[in-house]
C-alpha cells in the first residue's frame, strides 16, 4: 500500500515533513532525503496508520539521513509509532524527540475508543506524565488509558 | 490477572501470550496485542484466548510442547485472518500455576510479500514476453513497411541514392541505379558513381562541402551541382538533389535522384521535327516559288564547294564557308532539316581553318569532301522523302501558271464569238475547265476506310471505272457531297462482316466500284454514276413491312430506300439509321434534272445509279479578283 502522503517543505531553515498511510515495503522515502537540512526537521506523522517490519527498515534508513547536528522533532505520533519507538532501538534517532503523541483511551462500558493528544509542556514534561484528570467518550462515559502506562511512556524517560 | 512479571517478553517482536490453566490470557506483549488488533490492557484480563481468535489447530494447548508449526487463524471479531507460526510450551510459573506460553509469529506479511513478489515476477515475465512479442511485431511491421517502401521506390523507375558529407553513398538505393547510373552505389564515393573526371571531382567536393554547410540555401546550392549523368548508351539522365536533415535542421545526408528522361527527350525531338516539318509545309504553301528556288540552288552550291576544294594549296575557305553558311540559313528558313544539318556539319569541318587554328591538310580535305558528299546525299534524300508533297504543291516538272476558271471561260467565250470551231471550243473546255470525276470523289476512300474500321469490316479502296471522265464539277458538287451517304450505306448496310463473307465464300474484304460514263438521251449527253457493292443486297421484304398492303413489285418496293425518313434500323448508329442519306442523293439528282434508282440482288450486292445531264460551265459564276 505504501504512503498516501509524503511531503517535504521548507519553512525558513526548518524542514517540515508530513507523512500519512502505511510505512511498509512500498513506502518510498527517496524524495524526503534530510541530508541537506540545516535547521530543525519537523515530522508530522499523525496520518500514519500502520507500520510493518519492512517499513521499519525503510524508516530507520531514512531518518538516519538527517545530519547528527540537526534536531528532529516528531509531532502527533500515533500509537503504532510510539510502540515502535519503545520496541525498536534507533527508531527514534539520537537527535530526535517527541513533541506530541497520541494515547489511546477506552471505555469498558461503551466499548468506545478515543485518541488523546499528549503535548510536551502540557500532558508531559520530560519524563513526567500529567494525564488529563478525566476523559469521557461522546456518550459521557468515563474512559481509561488503553495502555500499560509504564511501558507506553517508557520512551519519555530515555 | 496473574501478578507474575512477564515483562521480559515485552521487547520480543514475536507475539507472546501467557495462558492460565483455563487458557485465559494472563499476559500478552505489544506485538500480541497488535496481532489481535486490541490492546495489552484489554487482552490481559484473563478472558479465554478463544474469545479473540480461532486457530485451525485446536490441539496446541496440551501437556506436551508443540514446536513452531504453521496454523491458519482468524480473529473472532472479524477482519483479520491469515497464517501464523505458533509454538506452545506448557509451564508452571513462580507461583506454581500451570499454564502455557504461546509464541506466535505472524507470517501473513511474509506470505503477502511472497505473493506480491511472485505476482510482480509474473507481471514482469508477461511484460517481457509481451515486449518481445511487441518488438517482433514492430520489427515485422517495419520490415513490411521497408519492403513496401523499397517496392514503391523501385517502381518509380528512378535512381535514388543517399550520400553523406564525405561523398560516401549509403547502402540504401533503388534498383534503378544499376541501370540508370550503371552501378550499385552502396559504400562507393558519389563522384565515382557519377564517373567524374579528376577536375570535376575537386569541384564536386567543394560543392558538397558548401552544400552540407549550407553556405547558400540548399535550393540555390543544388543547382550548382552536376545536373546530368553521362550515360554510356547516350541516354539522357537528369540529376536532382534533396536534403535529409537532423532534428537540429542541419543537413546530414543528400538524396540524389537520377531520372532517365530519354523517352521524353526523344519525344521532344520528334515533336520539334514535326513542327519543323509543318513549318516547311507552310513555307512551301506560302512561298512556293522561293522554296523551289532554294531547292534549285543547292546543286549549284555543291558544285562550287567541290570546285573550291580542288586546289588544296589555295583552298578558298572563306567563300566555301560563306556558301555553306548561306545554304544553312536558307535551309533553316524553309525548315529543310537534313540540308540544314549537313551544311552545318560541312562548315564545322573547315571552321578551324577559317579561324586560323589549322591548315587545309589532306586529312581536312578528305573530311571536307566527305561532308560535301554527305550534303548532296541529304539533299537528294530530302527531295525524295518529300517528293509527293512537292508534287502536290505543283513543284518540279515544268513551270506552271494559275488561272481562275472564270477567266478561262471568258477567253473561251471570246473565242466562240470569233467563230472558233466547236471542236476546238470543246477541246479547250475539256482541257482547261473540266475536271475528272475521280478528283472529286477520291477522298471517299478515307470515308469508307473509316466506316469499315469502326464497324470491324474490311473493304478494298474504291475502284473507279471511268474516273478520268471530265465534267464541269462545279455543277455536281452538291450531288457529290450527298454521295457520302451512299458510300457510308454501302459499307454499313451493304457489306457483311469479314467472318460472314468468308462463310459465304466471299473475299473477306468488300469491294465498292464507282463507274462513270456518258450516254445519249434525247439528243443530249448525260452522265451515269453507278456505285456498286458486293454485299448482302437489299431485302425487299423488310421494306415491305413498312408498306403493308402494297402491291408493288420487289424492284419497285426497294425504290422506297430513297423515301425520306425510311429506315429499317431500330437503332440510330453513327453512320446510318436516320433515314436521310439516299433521299439526299435523289434530291440532288432530281435538282439537276436527273434521277436516282437502286438495283439489288440478295447475297450479291446492290447498285445505286444516278443519271444526270452533262451540264456546261455554270453561267452564274462571278468574276473573282
Amino acid at each position: 500500500m505504501g504512503l498516501t502522503k509524503s511531503e517535504k517543505q521548507q519553512s525558513g531553515s526548518d524542514v517540515i515533513v508530513t507523512l500519512a498511510g502505511h510505512i511498509d515495503e512500498d513506502a518510498q522515502f527517496t524524495a524526503l532525503d534530510l541530508s541537506g537540512a540545516s535547521g530543525k526537521v519537523v515530522v508530522d506523522i499523525e496520518g500514519v496508520t500502520a507500520i510493518n517490519s519492512c517499513g521499519i527498515r525503510e524508516w530507520v534508513k531514512w531518518i538516519r539521513t538527517a545530519p547528527n547536528t540537526t534536531s528532529v522533532v516528531f509531532k502527533k505520533c500515533p500509537k503504532v509509532i510510539v510502540d515502535q519507538i519503545n520496541m525498536v532501538t534507533g527508531f527514534l534517532p539520537e537527535n530526535g524527540k517527541v513533541e506530541s503523541f497520541f494515547v489511546p483511551y477506552y471505555s469498558d462500558e461503551s466499548g468506545n475508543e478515543k485518541m488523546v493528544l499528549f503535548e510536551e509542556g502540557k500532558q508531559f514534561n520530560g519524563g513526567d506524565v500529567n494525564p488529563p484528570a478525566e476523559v469521557k467518550d461522546e456518550s459521557g462515559e468515563a474512559m481509561e488509558m488503553d495502555v500499560i502506562e509504564a511501558k507506553y511512556f517508557k520512551f519519555l524517560k530515555k | 490477572m496473574s501478578e507474575v512479571d512477564y515483562s521480559y517478553f515485552d521487547a520480543l517482536v514475536d507475539s507472546v501470550f501467557v495462558l492460565n490453566k483455563d487458557k485465559g490470557i494472563s499476559y500478552c506483549n505489544e506485538s500480541a496485542a497488535k496481532l489481535f488488533e486490541s490492546s495489552v490492557r484489554r487482552l490481559s484480563k484473563g478472558r479465554p484466548l478463544s474469545e479473540y481468535a480461532k486457530f485451525a489447530n485446536e490441539n496446541l494447548f496440551t501437556a506436551d510442547a508443540h514446536p513452531m508449526q504453521e496454523v491458519q487463524f482468524e480473529l473472532v471479531a472479524g477482519g483479520k485472518s491469515g497464517k501464523v507460526q505458533m509454538a506452545t510450551q506448557p509451564f508452571v510459573n513462580s507461583k506454581g500455576e500451570a499454564g502455557w506460553i504461546a509464541v506466535i509469529r505472524d507470517v501473513t506479511l511474509e506470505e503477502a510479500l511472497h505473493a506480491k513478489h511472485h505476482k510482480q515476477l509474473q507481471e514482469l515475465e508477461a511484460y517481457s514476453k509481451n515486449l518481445e512479442q511487441m518488438v517482433q511485431e514492430r520489427t515485422a511491421q517495419v520490415q513490411k513497411a521497408n519492403i513496401m517502401l523499397a517496392a514503391i521506390m523501385n517502381s518509380l523507375g528512378q535512381g535514388f541514392l543517399v550520400f553523406d558529407r564525405d561523398g560516401t553513398c549509403s547502402d540504401f538505393y533503388t534498383k534503378a541505379c544499376e541501370d540508370i547510373l550503371e552501378s550499385s552505389p552502396a559504400q562507393k564515393k558519389i563522384w565515382d558513381v557519377l564517373k567524374l573526371n579528376p577536375n570535376e571531382i575537386e569541384t564536386f567536393k567543394m560543392w558538397t562541402q558548401a552544400t552540407f554547410a549550407e553556405q547558400l540555401p540548399f535550393d540555390s546550392m543544388k543547382d550548382l551541382g552536376p545536373s546530368a549523368y553521362k550515360h554510356s548508351q547516350d541516354r539522357h539522365v537528369r540529376l536532382d538533389y534533396f536534403p535529409i536533415r537532423a532534428e537540429d535542421n542541419k543537413i546530414v545526408n543528400v538524396v540524389q535522384v537520377a531520372t532517365d528522361w530519354t523517352n521524353e527527350y526523344l519525344a521532344q525531338q520528334a515533336l520539334e521535327k514535326e513542327k519543323k516539318y509543318a513549318r516547311m509545309i507552310i513555307k512551301l504553301v506560302t512561298s512556293k516559288r522561293q522554296f523551289a528556288s532554294f531547292l534549285e540552288s543547292v546543286p549549284a552550291v555543291l558544285r562550287e564547294c567541290r570546285k573550291l576544294a580542288l586546289d588544296s594549296q589555295h583552298f578558298d575557305y572563306e567563300t566555301s564557308f560563306r556558301l555553306l553558311h548561306t545554304l544553312e540559313g536558307e535551309a533553316g528558313i524553309y525548315s529543310a532539316l537534313r540540308i540544314w544539318q549537313a551544311s552545318r556539319q560541312a562548315q564545322e569541318v573547315i571552321e578551324p581553318v577559317k579561324r586560323g587554328e589549322a591548315t587545309f591538310t589532306p586529312e581536312i580535305h578528305s573530311k571536307y569532301t566527305q561532308a560535301i558528299n554527305h550534303l548532296e546525299a541529304e539533299y537528294k534524300a530530302f527531295l525524295q522523302e518529300n517528293a509527293e508533297l512537292f508534287e502536290l504543291a505543283g513543284m518540279g516538272g515544268s513551270q506552271k501558271v494559275e488561272l481562275e476558271k472564270v477567266h478561262v471561260s471568258n477567253v473561251i467565250h471570246h473565242l466562240k464569238s470569233k467563230a472558233v470551231s466547236t471542236d476546238t471550243i470543246h477541246y479547250l473546255e475539256d482541257e482547261l475547265m473540266r475536271e475528272t470525276v475521280i478528283s472529286s470523289l477520291n477522298h471517299y476512300n478515307d470515308v469508307i476506310s473509316d466506316v469499315a474500321a469502326r464497324l470491324s469490316k474490311k473493304v478494298y479502296p474504291i475502284e473507279f471505272v471511268g474516273g478520268d471522265l471530265r465534267l464541269f464539277t462545279e455543277n455536281y458538287q452538291n450531288l457529290f457531297s450527298s454521295l457520302v451517304h451512299a458510300f457510308r450505306n454501302a459499307v454499313d448496310h451493304g457489306l457483311e462482316g469479314p467472318e460472314d463473307r468468308e462463310m459465304m465464300g466471299k473475299d473477306p474484304s468488300g469491294r465498292l466500284v464507282f463507274k462513270s460514263e456518258f450516254f445519249e438521251l434525247n439528243n443530249r449527253r448525260w452522265v451515269r454514276f453507278a456505285l456498286s457493292d458486293d454485299g448482302q443486297g437489299i431485302d425487299a421484304s423488310r421494306i415491305r413491312t413498312k408498306f403493308a398492303g402494297s402491291t408493288e413489285s420487289d424492284d419497285e418496293i426497294i425504290q422506297h430506300v430513297f423515301d425520306p425518313g425510311l429506315t429499317t434500323r431500330t437503332v440510330v448508329g453513327e453512320f446510318s439509321g436516320r433515314g436521310v442519306g439516299l433521299n439526299a442523293v435523289k434530291a440532288e439528282a432530281e435538282a439537276l434534272g436527273g434521277r436516282a434508282i437502286v438495283k439489288t440482288e440478295i447475297g450479291k450486292g446492290s447498285q445505286l445509279i444516278v443519271e444526270v445531264p452533262d451540264l456546261g460551265f455554270p453561267n452564274s459564276q462571278k468574276l473573282s479578283a
